[in-house]
């Protein structure tokens, strides 16, 4: 690898550099420029914010972004084994059976646990140990 | 058309079997909330059966070397490896994870439901090591690694209610996040160096080409170095070490700190003494350095403990420090019977800390071993033979070990590093000597300590096992002489 | 009794250790103590049984394997025995039983006295296994195990803040010499690639060369200096008499102490090889003979003027083994074991009696109270005064005249050894004086009262054997020389000059020296005591600093244990903030503290943690780099 090999990135990097500087400066000549308050405000979608959103969220929110990763992780890799199946042949249903297993076996697991259970106190009949063990 | 490998079941069942494991620990637990005892059942049973398919492992290796068929050492296109090194390596940390999980026992049953995540978490760590230390692919051993490692943190903060736990893992996540970026950082410069994955790989490039400029390998071994050497806490990379041996529950710390250490340097003894052994004239004198700072800043540290597992920890450091020397004497089989004998004596160690201390508790201050001889013989015999160990004396596991890593260095030129090396034993010698003292001169007349039939056990293996390979070396020395690497 | 049977004389102490760990307790006062006797008794009858073939002569040394430990380093359970080995079994079984029956007096109504007797026996064990070691490797093992037990034994009263201090220093002063030792096996075994004797000695001349024989020797030296209590390590003795009287005697008089003396004499064959080290070693012995003698003369408490005193004979058998005159150095280590045992038992008599007072200037006219320890210290007195026919006489007196004989720089060391005889003769004579004659100067309310039997009898077993002890190797009847040749064979050793005319001039030489210092002392303190009051003040300062000892301790707390102190609480400080004890009170009330702050107090560790990766990070790839490119 010698650093004549990075040229072509060290090009990409100065065009994307150039074309945003480029878009920028044109487009202060072109525009009209007639500021409001509304239209200084950060774009976003949906309606917009009344009151500044409470500090802590319910860590219910984490877990199921969490475990929305997990499964969405689990997709991506389906698609590459999808995408080449035949190819990689039993090797690769044997592969993915593996994973896959894991993967529903973590659901299973959270689902029985009650971490997929929206209901608070619902779900902490999962976690506190029960009264039948201790008796 | 993708060439898919070759598939060597026997390669990966025991990682395999100790996945499911974890995964059957979890699932029977959510499924009928059975005891905790028919959980360790099952997270014992799959270590046995991983342990069994372990020695089937090393007995069709040492045919395939008796018929000098070295090839069917590599699995998976040379993914994993299968040499006796690797399979040492995993033998040596199911007996760890056995040992832990049964030293732990009664901190996974205070835990409740949640032992059962306990569990699962050590299996897991377990698997993550075993693969570290059978890679032959350096981005399939930071997957161990990280499986490993990740496993870890958790399991140090599982007692959440404790802040002390919660402190320690946190500290312990963000450092190994930290030494893992690093980790990773040189093994892309090592692939940058060579295009070069695979430790077998790396050998050979090494040794039939003539790199024209080392330096990004150089700097790639330096940054691997520097990953690997935090999981095995040697100086400066140690700092961790202290608040997560004294944070983490005592059940299970000796076990963490085994396991961390076995994989570590079983890694870091397979990359420098195999796949870049070339440039040894180069990272051999840093690498004694790491020993030294290690072993001097270990013992002395250790030396103005007043908290028996800061204490453990330091030694934990100073010991980093020994087996470093140990890979400065180039020598595999040193290294592994080092290993095996520390590992263990720590784990035995922790249990009676643990007993001391309660399964979670934390308080090991050194005054709560005052008497300990009188409220419980039992714990106080068992740590001292452990503890003599440690500090080598012979006629113990430790003085055998010190002894082999401290010949290989010296026979290697590096008569300065051993002499350095007996310094810091003499001084490493003290602490653990105070510890004796206190527990046989000074008398407490607080209660009798129970001491759990498991516990015992567990004591009394670490204790056989450190007697035995002290007093017949042969019986160890011999296995680890036939366990090198590929 | 056959060699293969010579295990027992070790395990029978140990059995006798284990047997009271578990049941001392329950056995009691006084059983267990008599138990303990019996079992290192019997270990003094085998050897004693086992010595005959070689007292008749002719009989060669032998070894038995006991246990195949490690082959390949040449390091195994394996008994050797030969005439040194026979020789130091029999001081350490012998004046230790008569030490441990002393004791059941000495530590009647302790309330540990069973685990006293243990320690006791562990001990035996230990050095016995030192002495009967066929190699290294097991002889550092009774090595280690000695330290281990006279550490547990001069804080076996741990309540005592000082019996503390003074355990851990003789471990901190040991462990440098034991530093010293262990690079030297790591010598021996890298030139030899075995540890036992056997192979050792043989090849030495062919394996080794001058300067490593020389820098194996001195790294000996530094551990025997540890060990035995000589210049300038010998520190931690004196302080070690914070540990009961009997553990005095047995350990830091006659036997243990003299473990470095024996591992020089053992050591033999390599010290012939390098001229230098044993140069060394003899004049670190008169350095530290004439040293602790001037120390052992202005000393007020009765065991430190005996602790001097060792150092002191210890550095007489240093000079003897340096001279090369290994019998001489043997044959008064076992003078000394008797005489030496016999001062310590009588002055810890004497203590007993005195209700625990050991300030001389609180004693005197114990004469009429306590006959037989006064009569048997004086004894021991004239002994290591050097009066003939005393066994101390014997002994010295061929140290001196091998030392003349070696001529060069050894006359120097010789004139040293002439000193210090005289004033070793002065000090134990002032010592004698002060406690048994003169007027009472007892505190008020004392009632010194006789020994017990139980205490008497053993003082007068030795008090026979330090009068007739010389005779076995007398100008005139070189009984032990004969006795202990077959050990040196092939190496040259030194011998004192022939011939009576000889023996006249150099013994009148160290009797009159002897004499003169006898003299002197009872004179002086024959006295009231304002009178050498202003005697001992005629000599300010100097006077002083001996009963200071020369301040040595305050020299090393400020320059080497300070400091060290120091840089360990510095570096606890930088690296490892919550540590120390007292610093922030503890580590308890860091975390406790944790809870209001957890969060600024957390990230400012870790940003300090990652600071020190990232730093020891860049430094391990710069060195790997530089020595790469």
């Amino acid at each position: 690898m010698t650093l004549a090999d990075y040229l072509p990135i060290a090009v990409m990097l100065v065009l994307a550099a150039g074309f945003v500087a480029v878009s920028l400066i044109a487009s202060r000549f072109f525009r009209p420029d007639r500021p409001t308050p509304e239209k200084l405000d950060p774009y976003e979608c949906g309606i917009v914010p009344e009151v500044e959103p409470s500090q802590r969220f319910p860590v219910k929110f984490y877990l199921v972004a969490m475990l929305f990763v997990i499964f969405d992780v689990e997709i991506i890799f389906l698609f590459a084994w999808g995408a080449i199946w035949t190819e990689l042949g039993w090797f690769g249903v044997a592969a993915v059976a593996i994973f896959t297993f894991f993967v529903l076996e973590t659901l299973a697991y959270v689902w029985k646990r009650g971490a997929l259970d929206w209901n608070v106190k619902r779900r902490a009949r999962y976690i506190q140990p029960d009264v039948q063990e201790a008796a | 058309m993708i060439l898919t490998p070759e598939v060597s079941w026997l390669a990966i069942l025991p990682d395999l079997v100790l996945a499911l494991g974890a995964a059957a620990v979890l699932l029977v637990e959510v499924q009928w909330h059975p005891v905790t005892r028919v959980l360790a059942w099952v997270a014992g049973g799959s270590i046995a059966i991983a342990a069994g398919i372990t020695v089937l492992q090393w007995l069709a290796a040492s045919d395939a070397v008796a018929a000098g068929d070295l090839g069917s050492l590599t699995a998976f296109s040379g993914m994993i490896l299968m040499d006796g090194f690797a399979i040492f390596g995993r033998l040596a940390l199911l007996a760890t994870t056995a040992l832990g999980v049964a030293a732990g026992w009664q901190f996974f049953k205070d835990l409740g439901r949640r032992g059962a995540e306990g569990l699962a978490l050590v299996l897991l760590a377990t698997t993550g090591f075993s693969i570290m230390v059978a890679s032959n692919n350096l981005v399939m051993l930071f997957l161990g690694l990280e499986v490993g490692s990740i496993a870890l943190y958790v399991l140090a903060g599982l007692t959440r209610e404790d802040r002390k736990a919660d402190e320690a893992a946190i500290k312990y996540f963000l450092m190994g996040s930290f030494a893992s970026a690093i980790f990773i950082y040189g093994v892309a410069l090592m692939y940058a160096g060579t295009r070069q994955l695979t430790i077998l790989g790396l050998g050979d490039f090494l040794s039939g080409f003539i790199v024209s400029s080392p330096g990004v390998i150089l700097i790639g071994i330096g940054l691997i170095v520097v990953g690997l050497g935090f999981k095995v806490s040697a100086a400066p990379f140690h700092t961790w070490a202290p608040d997560v041996y004294q944070g983490a529950p005592a059940g299970i710390v000796g076990y963490m700190a085994g396991v961390a250490k076995i994989a570590g340097f079983a890694a870091i003894s397979r990359i420098l003494l195999t796949a870049v052994d070339d440039f040894e004239a180069s990272f051999l004198p840093a690498i004694a350095g790491i020993a030294v700072l290690s072993m001097l800043l270990g013992s002395v540290l250790a030396l103005v403990q007043s908290d028996v597992r800061r204490m453990l920890a330091y030694s934990g450091v100073a010991h980093a420090g020994f087996i470093m020397t140990g890979v400065v004497g180039t020598s595999t089989d040193g290294i592994l019977f080092y290993l095996l004998a520390y590992a263990i004596q720590l784990v035995g160690a922790f249990a009676v800390v643990a007993a001391v201390s309660g399964s979670s508790g934390s308080g090991s201050a050194l005054s709560e071993y005052r008497g300990l001889s009188r409220r419980s013989p039992v714990l106080a015999g068992s740590l001292t033979v452990l503890l003599l160990g440690m500090a080598g004396l012979p006629l113990t596991s430790g003085f055998v070990a010190k002894f082999g890593v401290f010949a290989d260095a010296w026979f290697n030129g590096y008569e300065w590093l051993v002499i350095v090396a007996v310094l810091a034993s003499v001084i490493a010698f003290a602490f653990y000597l105070r510890i004796i003292v206190i527990m046989y001169m000074e008398d407490d007349e607080s209660a009798l300590i129970e001491v759990p039939g498991v516990v015992r056990l567990v004591l009394g293996i670490a204790v056989v096992a450190t007697l035995v390979w002290g007093i017949i070396p042969s019986s160890l020395l011999d296995v680890v002489a036939d366990a090198l690497p590929l | 009794m056959p060699v293969e049977m010579l295990w027992l004389v070790i395990a029978l102490p140990l059995l006798g250790a284990l047997f009271l760990h578990f049941l001392g307790r329950r056995i009691g006062e006084p059983l267990s103590g008599w138990l303990a006797s019996a079992a290192i008794g019997t270990s003094f009858l085998i050897a004693l049984v086992a010595a005959f073939p070689f007292i008749e002569g002719g009989a060669h040394g032998e070894t038995s394997l006991l246990w195949e430990w490690m082959p390949a380093i040449g390091a195994s359970l394996e008994i050797q025995w030969d005439p040194l080995a026979a020789l130091m079994t029999l001081v350490v079984t012998g004046v230790g039983s008569l030490i441990h029956v002393f004791a059941i007096g000495y530590m009647h109504g302790d309330e540990r006295f069973g685990r006293f007797f243990t320690y006791l026996n562990l001990f035996a064990a230990s050095m016995l296994t030192l002495v009967l070691a066929g190699n290294y490797a097991m002889l550092f093992l009774g090595w280690e195990l000695v330290g281990l037990c006279s550490y547990l034994l001069i804080g076996f009263w741990y309540t005592r803040p000082s019996a503390s201090a003074a355990a851990k220093k003789a471990f901190v002063v040991n462990r440098i010499g034991d530093f010293g030792f262990m690079i030297a096996l790591m010598l021996v075994f890298t030139s030899f690639g075995t540890l036992s004797f056997a192979g050792v000695f043989e090849r030495a001349p062919e394996i080794l060369d001058t300067g490593t024989a020389t820098a194996i020797g001195l790294l000996f030296l530094v551990g025997a200096a540890g060990k035995s209590a000589q210049v300038p390590l010998y520190v931690w003795l004196p302080d070690a008499m914070e540990g009961p009287t009997p553990v005095s005697a047995l350990i830091h008089a006659a036997t243990m102490v003299t473990a470095g003396v024996y591992v020089i004499a053992r050591s033999a064959a390599i010290f012939d090889l390098a001229p230098a080290a044993s140069t060394t070693v003899a004049t670190i012995g008169a350095i530290t003979a004439l040293w602790a003698a001037t120390i052992a003369i202005a000393q007020r408490d009765i065991k430190k003027v005996l602790a001097y005193s060792t150092v002191s004979q210890l550095g007489y058998m240093f000079l003897a083994v340096g001279s090369t005159a290994y019998v001489a150095g043997i044959f008064h280590l076992m003078t000394h074991a008797f005489f030496k045992a016999l001062l310590f038992l009588g002055a810890g008599a004497v203590i007993h009696a005195m209700a625990d007072e050991q300030d001389m200037h609180k004693m005197g006219g114990l004469l009429k109270r306590m006959p037989t320890t006064a009569i048997t210290m004086g004894i021991a007195t004239l002994a290591i005064a050097g009066i003939p026919p005393l066994a101390g006489f014997w002994s010295k007196d061929e140290i001196l005249a091998s030392v003349f004989e070696r001529g060069g720089w050894f006359s120097v060391l010789f004139v040293v050894g002439l000193i210090t005889a005289l004033l070793t003769a002065f000090y134990m004579t002032r010592q004698w004086v002060l406690v048994f004659l003169g007027e009472p100067r007892w505190e008020e309310g004392a009632d010194p009262h006789k020994a017990p039997r139980v205490m008497s009898v053993p003082l007068i077993v030795l008090a026979v054997l330090s009068v007739v002890g010389g005779l076995i190797n007398t100008p005139f009847r070189l009984t032990l020389e004969h006795f202990l040749e077959p050990v040196w064979e092939g190496i040259s050793i030194q011998h004192p000059p022939e011939g009576i005319g000889m023996f006249l001039i150099l013994g009148g030489l160290s009797v009159f020296a002897g004499l003169v210092g006898v003299a002197a002392a009872y004179m002086t303190y024959r006295r009231p005591m304002e009178s050498w009051r202003s005697f001992e003040d005629g000599f300010e300062p100097l006077w002083g600093a001996w009963e200071d000892a020369y301040r040595v301790d305050d020299i090393y707390g400020r320059t080497l244990v300070a400091p060290g102190r120091k840089a360990a609480e510095v570096s606890a400080f930088g690296i490892d903030l919550p540590v120390i004890d007292g610093a922030v009170n503890g580590v308890a009330a860091v975390f406790t503290d944790l809870g209001r702050r957890l969060r600024p107090l957390q990230t400012g560790y870790v940003c300090n943690y990652a600071a020190l990766l990232l730093a020891g990070g860049l430094v391990v790839v710069a060195w790997i780099l530089a020595g790469g490119l």
